[in-house]
C-alpha cells in the first residue's frame, strides 16, 4: 500500500497528471485555448521549479516503483526544461498551421507524465508504461497536422514501425522476469549472479533494442529523417529533445548500472556506425528538417560513445550532453519553425529547403545570429555548451581505454562540422532570393532567448549544471 | 514423459496456434487472415488455461477475440485493399534476406529459451491454480501494483484523446 | 485441475457444433440443382459491381476504438471489483480510492468523447 506522506516526493509528477485532465476539462467546456494554454505552460513551469527545489531527495517510494535521485531529478529537469521551451513557442506556430486544439496541449503533458515516470522508474513495468505513454502520444502528436498527408504519413510509418519496436522491447522484459523471477531494478543490478545467465543477456539485449529504436541510434533510424520531416516543426522539435532525451534517460543508467562489459563491444560498434550514418547522409541534405534529423541521429551517437565507457565519467557526459542538446537542437527547431510559419504561402511545409536560408542575414541578422549560434554549438565548437557535452563524454570514452572510439568519435564530428558550416554559408555569404519579414511571438521570443541563455551560460561554466544538481 | 490430459491437450493446442499462425500470414484475403487469427487467440487461451492462468484466458477470449478482432475487420475494410495478390506474389532479394534474418533470429531466440528454461520448470506449483484467479489478480493489482493500475488509467485515457484527434471526421 | 472446465468444453462444442450445422444442414438435405442463373449473384435485379469489400466510413472505426478502450478498462475493473469485498476495512477504504481514481480518469475520457460530439451519429 501506498503511503500518503510518499506524495510528496512526487509533486511534480502529481501537478502534471492534474493538469492534464483539467486540461481536457477545460478543452470541452469552454474552449477557451488561452486557459488551456496558460495552465499547461504554467503546470510545467511549477513542476520544473518544485524539481530543482527538491533536487536533494534521494528515496525508493510507492511500492518500490519509483526511485528519486539527483541523476532522475537531473534528468527531469532537463525534460521538463525542453517541453518548456518548446510550449512556448508551439502557441503562435499552431495558431499559424490552424491547428490550435486543445488536444496537443493535453497530449503534450501525458506524454511528459510518462517521460518523467520512466526517467524516475524502479521497475520494468513503470518503465514500459511510461515509454508507451511517451510513444503513443508522439505517434498522435506526429500526425496533429490532420488534413496533411505528409503528416499523416509520418504518424502512420511512426506508429508502425513504433508498435513492432515495443515487441522486442516487451520480449526483452519477459525474458528478463522469466529468468529471475522480478521486474525490479534494484534487485536485478545487485543480483551479479543473474548477469552471466545467456537469457538475461538476451533479454537485456532485446530490452536494449527497444530503446536504441526510440533514441534512433543505428540501424533502427530509418524512421527519424521522415518522422521529423513530416511531422509539424516545433513537435519534431519536442520529439527530438525530450523524447530522446527520456529514453536516453531511462536506459543508460540501467546500462551502467548492470555494467555488463559483454555489450560494450556493442555499444561500441553501433555507436561508430550511428554518428557515421547521422554526420554523412546529413552531408547530401538539402532540407532543414531532415539535416536536423540526421544531426539528432549523430547526437545519438555521441551519448552512446559516452554509455560504451561504463564509468563514473559517463554518466556525467550523458548528463551533460542532454542539458546542452536540449538547448541547441529544440532552439534550431524553434527557429526552423519561425522561418517556416512566415512563409507567403500556406502550403505543405514550405521555406523548409535550404534554399529558403539563403542570405538570411541580410533579411533580419538577429535571426540568423541566433542560428549560427545554435549550429555552432551543435557542431562542438567552443565555448558553447555543445562543446562540453561532447568533451565530457569523449573524455569519459578515452579515461576507459577506448582510445580507438574517441578518435573516430572526434574524426565524425569534424565531418558533421561541414554541414553545419553549409546552412551557415548560406545564411551569410548568399543572396536572399525573397524578401519576407519573419513574425516573432513574444512567447517565441522568450523560448529562443532561454535557449540561447543556456547555450552560452552552460558553455561557459558547465560546472554549474552539476552544482546544482549535487552530482560531483 | 506420460501422456497425460494436459500433455495431450498441450501438444493439440501448440499445433493449432503454429498451423493458425502460418496458415494467417500465407492468406491471401485479408479476411481470411483476420478468421486464422482468431483461431490462433483461441489456441493461445487454451494454453494459457493449462498454465492455471484462468483469467488470462477469458481476457484474451473477451478482449483479444472479441473487441481486438473487431477493430482488425474495421481495420481491413477501411484500407480496402483491392490487389492483395500484388503485395505477397513478387520476389525480391530484400523479401530473402528479412526470411533469412527472421530465422536466423527465431533459432536463436528458441535455442536460448530452450536451453535457458529446459528442466527448470518441470511442474506447476500447487499455489498456482490459486494465483490465476480475477480474485487474486484484484489483491495484488490494488494493493502491489496500484501505481501501474492508475498509470495505466492514464494511458487508457491519452488513447481516447488521440483516437478522436486522428479519426474524429470533423473536428474542433 | 481441468476437471471444472469439462461443462465449458462441452458448451464450446455444443455451440460450435450447433453452428456448423445450421449453416451445412440446409445445403446437404435441399435439392441441389444448380444452373448459371442461380449461381449468380442477387443483387436486387442489377448487376452487381466490384467485389464486397466495400470501405467503411471511419465513423464505424472510432466506434469499436471506443469501445475497445473501453473493453479494457473493464478488464482492469473486473478483478478490482471482485477482490473488493474480501479485504480488511483499511485495504478496502484503500482499495476503493484507487478503483475511484481510476474510473473518475475513463469518465474524463467518456466526457470528453461525449462533448466532442464522437457518439453522435451525424
Amino acid at each position: 500500500m501506498i503511503q500518503l506522506h510518499e506524495l510528496q516526493f512526487i509533486i511534480p509528477l502529481i501537478t502534471i497528471c492534474v493538469a492534464s485532465v483539467l486540461v481536457l476539462i477545460v478543452e470541452v467546456f469552454s474552449r477557451n485555448r488561452e486557459v488551456v494554454f496558460a495552465v499547461t505552460t504554467l503546470s510545467v513551469f511549477v513542476a520544473l521549479i518544485i524539481t530543482i527545489r527538491d533536487i536533494s531527495y534521494s528515496t525508493i517510494i510507492l511500492n518500490n516503483f519509483i526511485n528519486i535521485n539527483n541523476v532522475s531529478s537531473g534528468f527531469n529537469i532537463v525534460v521538463l526544461l525542453s517541453v518548456l521551451l518548446s510550449l512556448l513557442e508551439s502557441r503562435s506556430y499552431l495558431i499559424k498551421k490552424q491547428i490550435n486544439f486543445g488536444e496537443y496541449y493535453a497530449i503534450i503533458l501525458f506524454s511528459l507524465i510518462g517521460m518523467m515516470l520512466m526517467v524516475m522508474a524502479n521497475d520494468l513495468l513503470i518503465v514500459f508504461l511510461g515509454l508507451e505513454m511517451m510513444s503513443i502520444c508522439f505517434y498522435i502528436l506526429a500526425g496533429f497536422m490532420r488534413k496533411r498527408i505528409k503528416s499523416n504519413e509520418s504518424a502512420l510509418k511512426y506508429f508502425l514501425l513504433g508498435a513492432f519496436m515495443t515487441g522486442f522491447l516487451l520480449y526483452g522484459i519477459t525474458l528478463i522476469y522469466g529468468v529471475s523471477g522480478t521486474t525490479n531494478l534494484m534487485v536485478l543490478f545487485s543480483n551479479t549472479l543473474l548477469h552471466q545467465e545467456p537469457l538475461f543477456l538476451i533479454g537485456v539485449g532485446l530490452f536494449l533494442i527497444g530503446f536504441l529504436f526510440k533514441i534512433g541510434a543505428f540501424p533502427f533510424h530509418m524512421w527519424v529523417p521522415d518522422v521529423y520531416d513530416g511531422a509539424p516543426t516545433i513537435v519534431s522539435g519536442f520529439m527530438s529533445t525530450a523524447g530522446k532525451i527520456a529514453a536516453v534517460a531511462t536506459i543508460f543508467p540501467i546500462i551502467l548500472k548492470l555494467n555488463i562489459l559483454d555489450y560494450r563491444i556493442i555499444i561500441s560498434v553501433v555507436s561508430v556506425l550511428t554518428m557515421m550514418f547521422g554526420n554523412i547522409i546529413a552531408l547530401a541534405q538539402t532540407n532543414i528538417k531532415r539535416l536536423l534529423a540526421y544531426s539528432s541521429i549523430a547526437s545519438a551517437g555521441y551519448l552512446l560513445v559516452g554509455l560504451a565507457a561504463f564509468n563514473d565519467m559517463a554518466l556525467r557526459g550523458i548528463l551533460f550532453y542532454t542539458l546542452a542538446y536540449s538547448f541547441m537542437q529544440l532552439g534550431a527547431f524553434i527557429v526552423v519553425g519561425i522561418i517556416e510559419k512566415s512563409s507567403s504561402d500556406n502550403k505543405d511545409f514550405s521555406n523548409i529547403s535550404l534554399d529558403s536560408y539563403k542570405g538570411l542575414a541580410k533579411r533580419n541578422p538577429v535571426l540568423a545570429t541566433i542560428f549560427t549560434l545554435f549550429l555552432f554549438s551543435l557542431a562542438g565548437i567552443p565555448p558553447f555548451a555543445g562543446f562540453w557535452g561532447k568533451y565530457y563524454l569523449f573524455v569519459a570514452a578515452i579515461k576507459a581505454n577506448l582510445i580507438w572510439l574517441s578518435i573516430v568519435a572526434i574524426l565524425l564530428s569534424v565531418i558533421g562540422i561541414y554541414y553545419y558550416l553549409k546552412v551557415i554559408v548560406y545564411m551569410w555569404f548568399t543572396d536572399p532570393e525573397t524578401d519576407e519579414t519573419y513574425i516573432m511571438s513574444p512567447l517565441g521570443t522568450t523560448a529562443i532567448i532561454l535557449s540561447i541563455a543556456g547555450t552560452i551560460f552552460f558553455g561557459l561554466f558547465p560546472e554549474i549544471f552539476f552544482e546544482l544538481i549535487r552530482f560531483y | 514423459m506420460e501422456w497425460k490430459l494436459e500433455l495431450i491437450l498441450f501438444v493439440l493446442l501448440s499445433v493449432m496456434a503454429v498451423f493458425s499462425a502460418i496458415m494467417m500470414v500465407t492468406r491471401r484475403s485479408p479476411i481470411n487472415s483476420a478468421i486464422f487469427l482468431i483461431i490462433n487467440f483461441f489456441a493461445s487461451a487454451g494454453i494459457y488455461l493449462l498454465l492455471q492462468a484462468q483469467f488470462i484466458a477469458v481476457i484474451q477470449v473477451l478482449v483479444y477475440m472479441g473487441a481486438i478482432m473487431v477493430l482488425v475487420i474495421f481495420v481491413i475494410m477501411l484500407l480496402n485493399l483491392q490487389d492483395e495478390s500484388k503485395l505477397s506474389e513478387q520476389f525480391s532479394y530484400k523479401k530473402l534476406t528479412s526470411l533469412l534474418l527472421s530465422v536466423l533470429l527465431f533459432c536463436l531466440l528458441g535455442f536460448s529459451v530452450f536451453f535457458g528454461f529446459s528442466g527448470k520448470f518441470t511442474s506447476i506449483s500447487g499455489e498456482a491454480e490459486k494465483l490465476g484467479t480475477a480474485e487474486s489478480l484484484g489483491k495484488e493489482l490494488v494493493l502491489a501494483y496500484s501505481v501501474p493500475f492508475e498509470i495505466a488509467g492514464l494511458l487508457l485515457l491519452a488513447a481516447v484523446v488521440g483516437a478522436v484527434v486522428l479519426a474524429k471526421k470533423s473536428f474542433d | 485441475m481441468l476437471e471444472g472446465y469439462i461443462p465449458i468444453f462441452i458448451i464450446i462444442f455444443i455451440s460450435a457444433a450447433f453452428a456448423f450445422l445450421n449453416i451445412n444442414l440446409s445445403s446437404l438435405l435441399g435439392p441441389n440443382r444448380p444452373n448459371k442463373e442461380k449461381l449468380s449473384t442477387y443483387e436486387s435485379g442489377m448487376e452487381p459491381i466490384g467485389t464486397a469489400h466495400d470501405r467503411f466510413s471511419i465513423k464505424y472505426y472510432m466506434v469499436a476504438v471506443s469501445f475497445i478502450v473501453f473493453d479494457i478498462e473493464v478488464v482492469f475493473l473486473y478483478p478490482w471489483a471482485v477482490s473488493f469485498l474480501n479485504f480488511p476495512k483499511p485495504e478496502m477504504i484503500y482499495s476503493f480510492v484507487i478503483g475511484l481514481i481510476f474510473i473518475v480518469v475513463l469518465a474524463v475520457g467518456l466526457i470528453y468523447e461525449y462533448k466532442k460530439g464522437v457518439l453522435k451519429w451525424d
